[in-house]
């Protein structure tokens, strides 16, 4: 892809509304989960013993409320995203890493080696993978680095289709065609011409698993297979909310509304991004 | 009155850049007469016909008039609706691809004639394996039980044709039918659809950019250039006695055995990009005979010698440049 | 087409075999057994514990005797429910797992491709706008907020619907469950249809069909939407793997007794027979689910049932 089309698609995504609200949600989100634990005055385990389950707004320094221990929800909340975050940036990596190499490399070497590689791509992905990711938790106990290596372990399958494909057709192209002939070797080859040009399907389904990594995470928590009281993570905060919504549903609004501002935001952008690289389907 | 009357037609796409693609053509099609349009690629041949019958693409617009037995087809609500099928029928340039690859070829013949002309469907399925026979296609009648895709392409571009005779049109807009065909085909196929037009009493408008397929076929040749018939003529003086630069370069081309051994004649430069703004002649950027009147003044099309052209210095007779 | 079948189920053996395989792997991977937190279990005890289910035996035993139990049915004993066979705990819960289950994926498809199919025909005009809004809604809001969100709206606040619970024979105990699983399906395969039914309306034989003077509805019908549908066939099977996650969340909020808790329960309890007689009985779900899927886009792909692809 050469400049121009960067430019293009920059100027594509500039237009796109909703892409754009996306980047700033999303900017601000990261912002709050960084900085924002600093400005409030309560840590996000500690128990305020006067203010127990007091909803938004109500008392001085609980601008969203507390939870039945007088846990401010504003503080966890913050926490949450900040781990929910942290993790699906971290799993996406991997998940990026693993499946761009395959990808690329069963894209590049065709034929027989492809088949093998691709077939076992297609394995993995007939497997009910949540399940999978459960007993690995199980077996390797719970915690946010089982969550990271079991999420990223299975997120890498459609990276690896969507890389394939395009490296499959960049294969046949005249740039690769010549550096082939010009004597460079395969890794050479993979990472110098066939990588960089992967680079907008690749980003564009990136922003798209973000999201989706965000919701196995908080989906693993809500379950009580993920991160683990006292730690907060979205998912658990919603779960805690949902045991409490009659007497106190704010405690299910609060970190579910704010799951649903993030996940909206990485799916504007991903839509728009990929609107604004392949303009083909508007 | 004429079966088709095509009136200062133009067709506009909208896009990043606004293209005429059609810049007013008129045209008379006869009942039972045999057309044929010929130009280079992008010279808006198929946006033409595809005007006509209401099909352009979304973002494409007809301005003018085009009346079919007197009915205006151009207008709000897609009048040509009444006419396509039944009225006037077409054959696209890819016939493979217009075949619906899910539907057995006999459900698609026989939808086609229950659809349109409203008959049962036990006659339309007799009516379809009659349709293939009378293309040409062998096995006709085990033919109706297999899908597209188990089909050659020229048994494709047969049955492609029966479709577009199912409903029994009055005319039948074929556009390019041969060039997706083997070139040993090309000629029966060609052949084939001058007798159905012959034996169906149908008129037919023929899209190709190749003259030695018309040559003994049509009774009228229109050439288009750019958006614009340029000449208009009787296929028999067309091919004697060209009087447009444009068309006698197309002529010029058309390989012969007897100029085989030489090199092949071309016109110089290429066709205009679509978008490009005319002062003066559309082809005078390429023509041997232009002058100064040519770049500043855009010749009318006018009547002369059993046709019309469209030139400042129309070719007379006598041998050609 | 029985042939079609049976190479089909053949290739589903093998994946079968690997999802017993790997499951079987890690859990015996896993530091620590399904007894350790069971403390002051005197040693003698133990062992006679793990004899009897067989844990002293090497892996590779273990292994054998556990896939010929599977072949007679015998998942093996539950490590927690200590009276249970993991046979009955699935038993007992794939009814209810199964109904709520398909008929989610029913009302998704039955919702979901006129929603989609709706959006494409009225492009860029409001009701595009409106429906594809919504399944953007319908792919972010996941399952376990959506779940609590109508328990509190229609159970609690408006009391339309049954908050919890289950009778057999009590539709209203359904509506919940069934439409909180269905809702992200729907989104999606609103999402892909419309996409691909624009992408087949520009085909050149679409043109061809209406050149033909095809009225349009059978233009949509007959020609556009059965090659429209092909994504979404071919979208079944992860359709399937959500709605199976989303039971997981469904049946603990609503409190169904369905296979789902099993799975949670299992894997919190470390009861390793549980979890793994969970996950193939998922698994074989998934591959009827994406052998009839393969059956539908064969019916629906001519080229396929010939072989010429796949």
């Amino acid at each position: 892809m050469t400049g121009g089309l960067w430019r293009d698609a920059l100027r594509r995504l500039a237009a796109d509304r909703a892409a754009i609200t996306g980047l700033v949600v999303l900017g601000l989100l990261t912002m709050a989960a960084l900085a924002g634990p600093l400005l409030v005055d309560w840590r996000q385990d500690q128990i305020d013993w006067e203010h127990m389950a007091v909803p938004p707004f109500a008392v001085e320094g609980h601008w969203l409320g507390t939870d039945r221990l007088g846990r401010d929800l504003l503080v966890r909340t913050l926490h949450g995203l900040r781990v929910s975050l942290a993790i699906a940036l971290a799993a996406t990596l991997v998940a990026l890493v693993i499946g761009v190499a395959w990808g690329a490399l069963a894209g590049y070497l065709r034929g027989r080696t492809d088949a093998l590689m691709m077939r076992f791509v297609d394995v993995l992905y007939a497997l009910p993978l949540v399940f999978f990711v459960i007993i690995l938790t199980v077996v390797f106990g719970r915690g946010p680095v089982t969550l990271l290596v079991a999420i990223g372990a299975f997120g890498w399958l459609t990276m690896a289709r969507i890389v394939r494909g395009q490296a499959l057709s960049l294969r046949e192209r005249e740039f690769v065609e010549a550096a082939i002939v010009g004597g460079a070797g395969t890794a050479r080859i993979v990472v110098r011409h066939i990588v960089p040009n992967l680079l907008g399907p690749v980003i564009v389904y990136a922003t798209l698993t973000v999201p989706q990594v965000i919701l196995v995470e908080s989906f693993l928590s809500f379950l009580g297979i993920g991160i683990q009281e006292p730690l907060a993570s979205l998912g658990n905060l919603i779960a805690d909310g949902a045991r409490e919504m009659e007497t106190a549903p704010w405690m299910l609004a609060v970190p579910a509304g704010c799951l649903v501002l993030l996940v909206f935001a990485f799916n504007f952008l991903g839509d728009g991004l990929r609107d604004a690289l392949d303009p083909r389907d508007r | 009155m004429a079966l088709l009357e095509i009136r200062r037609l133009a067709v506009d796409f909208t896009g990043p850049r606004r293209v005429r693609a059609v810049d007013g053509v008129d045209l008379d099609i006869g009942r039972e007469e045999c057309v044929a349009i010929v130009g280079e690629s992008g010279s808006g041949k198929s946006q033409l016909l595809l005007a006509c019958v209401g099909l352009l693409a979304a973002n494409g617009r007809a301005q003018g008039s085009v009346r079919f037995e007197g009915r205006e087809l151009l207008g709000a609500g897609d009048p040509a609706a009444a006419v396509r099928g039944g009225g006037i029928g077409f054959v696209f340039q890819d016939a493979g691809g217009s075949l619906t690859p899910h539907l057995r070829i006999g459900d698609q013949l026989a939808e086609a004639a229950v659809a349109v002309r409203g008959a049962s469907w036990q006659s339309a399925r007799a009516d379809a394996v009659r349709m293939l026979e009378r293309v040409q296609l062998p096995a006709a009648a085990q033919q109706c039980a297999r899908y597209p895709h188990e089909l050659s392409g020229g048994m494709r571009q047969r049955v492609a044709i029966a479709l577009a005779l199912m409903p029994r049109p009055q005319l039948l807009f074929a556009d390019e039918p041969t060039t997706a065909l083997d070139v040993t085909v090309q000629a029966d196929v060609v052949a084939l659809l001058a007798a159905l037009c012959r034996d169906l009493g149908m008129a037919l408008v023929l899209v190709t950019h190749d003259l030695g397929v018309v040559a003994s076929l049509a009774a009228r040749i229109a050439v288009m250039y750019a958006g614009r018939i340029v000449e208009l003529a009787d296929a028999e003086r067309f091919l004697r006695q060209p009087r447009h630069p444009y068309g006698a370069g197309l002529l010029a081309s058309v390989p012969t055995l007897a100029a085989a051994a030489g090199p092949m004649a071309t016109i110089a430069g290429a066709p205009p990009a679509p978008g490009t703004a005319f002062a003066g002649c559309r082809f005078e950027p390429r023509c041997g005979r232009a002058e100064a009147r040519c770049r500043v003044e855009d010749p009318a099309l006018v009547a002369g010698d059993g046709g019309l052209v469209a030139c400042h210095f129309p070719l007379d007779a006598g041998p050609q440049p | 087409m029985l042939a079609f079948i049976a190479r089909r189920l053949l290739v589903a053996i093998p994946t079968l075999a690997v999802v017993v395989a790997l499951s079987f792997a890690l859990t015996r991977a896993a530091p620590g057994g399904p007894f350790d937190e069971e403390q002051a279990l005197p040693p003698e005890i133990r062992a006679n514990l793990e004899a009897a289910y067989g844990l002293d035996q090497p892996a590779h035993r273990q292994f054998v005797r556990y896939v010929a139990g599977l072949l007679r049915g015998d998942f093996g004993p539950s490590f927690r429910f200590r009276d249970f066979t993991v046979t009955e705990l699935i038993a007992g819960g794939l009814p209810v797992s199964l109904t709520i289950g398909l008929a989610a994926l029913t009302l998704a498809l039955a919702v979901g491709i006129p929603l989609g199919a709706g959006a494409a025909l009225a492009r860029g005009r409001f009701l595009d706008r409106l429906v594809m809004g919504l399944a953007v809604a319908g792919i972010s809001v996941p399952v376990f907020v959506i779940a609590p969100f109508f328990a509190l709206v229609f159970g609690i606040w408006l009391r339309w619907l049954p908050v919890a619970g289950w009778e057999p024979g009590r539709a209203t105990d359904l509506v919940l469950p069934v439409a909180t699983l269905a809702l992200p399906v729907i989104a999606y395969v609103a999402r892909l249809t419309r996409g691909s039914l624009l992408e087949v309306l520009r085909a050149p034989w679409i043109r061809a069909a209406r050149a033909r003077g095809l009225p349009q509805r059978a233009v949509l019908l007959r020609h556009a939407l059965p090659a429209a549908l092909l994504p979404v066939v071919s979208y079944l099977g992860p359709a399937a793997a959500a709605v199976l996650a989303g039971s997981l969340v469904v049946e603990t909020i609503f409190g169904l007794p369905g296979i789902g808790r099993h799975l949670v329960q299992g894997a919190l309890n470390r009861d390793y027979t549980l979890v793994m007689g969970m996950v193939i009985v998922y698994a074989v779900f998934m591959i009827l689910l994406n052998l009839l899927a393969d059956l539908a886009y064969a019916w629906l792909d001519p080229r396929i049932r010939h072989g010429r692809r796949a």
